[in-house]
């Protein structure tokens, strides 16, 4: 059965167990399987009644009227922080050869020169595998919500600047930390 | 069911929520789907499910102070209050088809009605796992009584891209049920 097909039919069961509480078959086992588990939804709270509730029988009163974590930064950061970590990993990935280098210069396994002939050598790997890794998170994300533009840039614009700018941090910190030690 | 542990940690929780009258959200968090979803088995209607649910927790909340603990979890507590509160307002009712279908309900045993009881809170908890984009639909359709087209324009996506999203929540929630350790 074509995809398209399996996707409009568990609709229309999901549609009769919503609105009038029927479970129709149709004629898909694998299809009635889920619509049996669908009708176990119905009636799901509305998080909507869940939260007006809880905001009516908790005092508000007794609730800390400001913290830290409402400020709107820290607010953003708090729900960027798995593309923060992401982007910082990247950033640790491409800055690998910098650090290593630095390592061995400090722990005097290397020569200076040899350090930088490491880091000229192997740095384009390191960008280019970080580079590569993160465009196969974006797709990874934009398997839900559909290879669109609109979709595409909206992903951009949400999480890229948290990904990309914690990946700059990260890989600007460990070329600073070479050039700090005289190493290219 | 509870270990000793579980229970003992449930003690300390409503001791403290009796301190602090806050730390009552923490109990509303850990009952809310179950003290929901009996009341939604009682009743069948998610109004009046809704009506019960805030009646037992208003009450429960209310009366926290009285609230002795003598080893028996917490939300046997609240189902009590749910109870009385479905009852009550069952008794309410005043259209004949309504009392009719009470009645209905009333017969059912205990241990179907229990076994209804938490197969939808696990089903409920289980919702809460699942991946953003997939809850959201989930809860727009079931929980907002949503279509499809009013869903997408929520999302912002296409109505193809929803029912897609759904069918990989269904299929996930059902793995989830058959494999019962989610």
């Amino acid at each position: 059965m074509p995809d398209d097909l399996k996707y409009d039919q568990l609709d229309e069961s999901i549609e009769g167990i919503v609105s009038r509480g029927e479970c129709t078959s149709t004629g898909n086992e694998d299809l009635d399987a889920l619509a049996r588990l669908a009708s176990g939804l119905r009636g799901l709270p509305d998080p909507e009644f869940k939260a007006r509730l809880r905001a009516q029988i908790v005092p508000a009163a007794s609730r800390p009227a400001w913290s830290l974590t409402t400020l709107p930064v820290i607010s953003w950061f708090r729900g960027q922080r798995v593309f923060l970590a992401g982007g910082s990993s990247f950033g640790l990935v491409a800055g690998t050869c910098c650090i290593i280098g630095a390592t061995a210069r400090v722990l005097g396994i290397a020569s200076a020169a040899a350090v930088t002939n490491f880091i000229d050598s192997t740095l384009p790997y390191f960008i280019a595998f970080s580079i590569v890794s993160m465009v196969a998170w974006l797709i990874w994300l934009l398997r839900d919500r559909g290879f669109t533009l609109p979709t595409l840039g909206q992903t951009i614009w949400r999480h890229g600047i948290a990904l990309g700018g914690a990946y700059g941090a990260v890989f600007g910190a460990s070329m600073a930390l070479t050039m700090l030690m005289g190493l290219q | 069911m509870l270990d000793a542990r579980q229970l003992e940690a449930e003690r300390r929780l409503i001791e403290a929520s009796k301190r602090q009258p806050r730390r009552f959200a923490q109990l509303y968090e850990r009952y809310f789907d179950r003290v929901y979803a009996f009341a939604l088995t009682r009743t069948r209607d998610r109004a009046a499910a809704e009506d019960v649910t805030a009646e037992t927790f208003r009450v429960a909340f209310e009366n926290l102070a009285r609230f002795e603990w003598r080893g028996v979890p917490f939300s046997a507590w609240l189902v009590r209050i749910a109870a009385n509160a479905a009852a009550d307002q069952a008794r309410l009712a005043s259209r004949a088809e309504e009392l009719s279908e009470s009645q209905a309900i009333q017969d059912e045993s205990w241990e179907a009605r229990l076994i209804e009881v938490e197969t939808r809170a696990r089903l409920y908890e289980l919702v809460e796992r699942l991946p953003g984009d997939q809850r959201r639909v989930i809860v727009m359709r079931f929980g907002q009584e949503k279509s499809v087209r009013e869903i997408a324009c929520a999302l912002n996506r296409t109505e193809g891209a929803v029912k897609l999203l759904q069918h990989r929540a269904m299929q996930k929630l059902r793995a989830w049920v058959g494999d019962g350790n989610a």
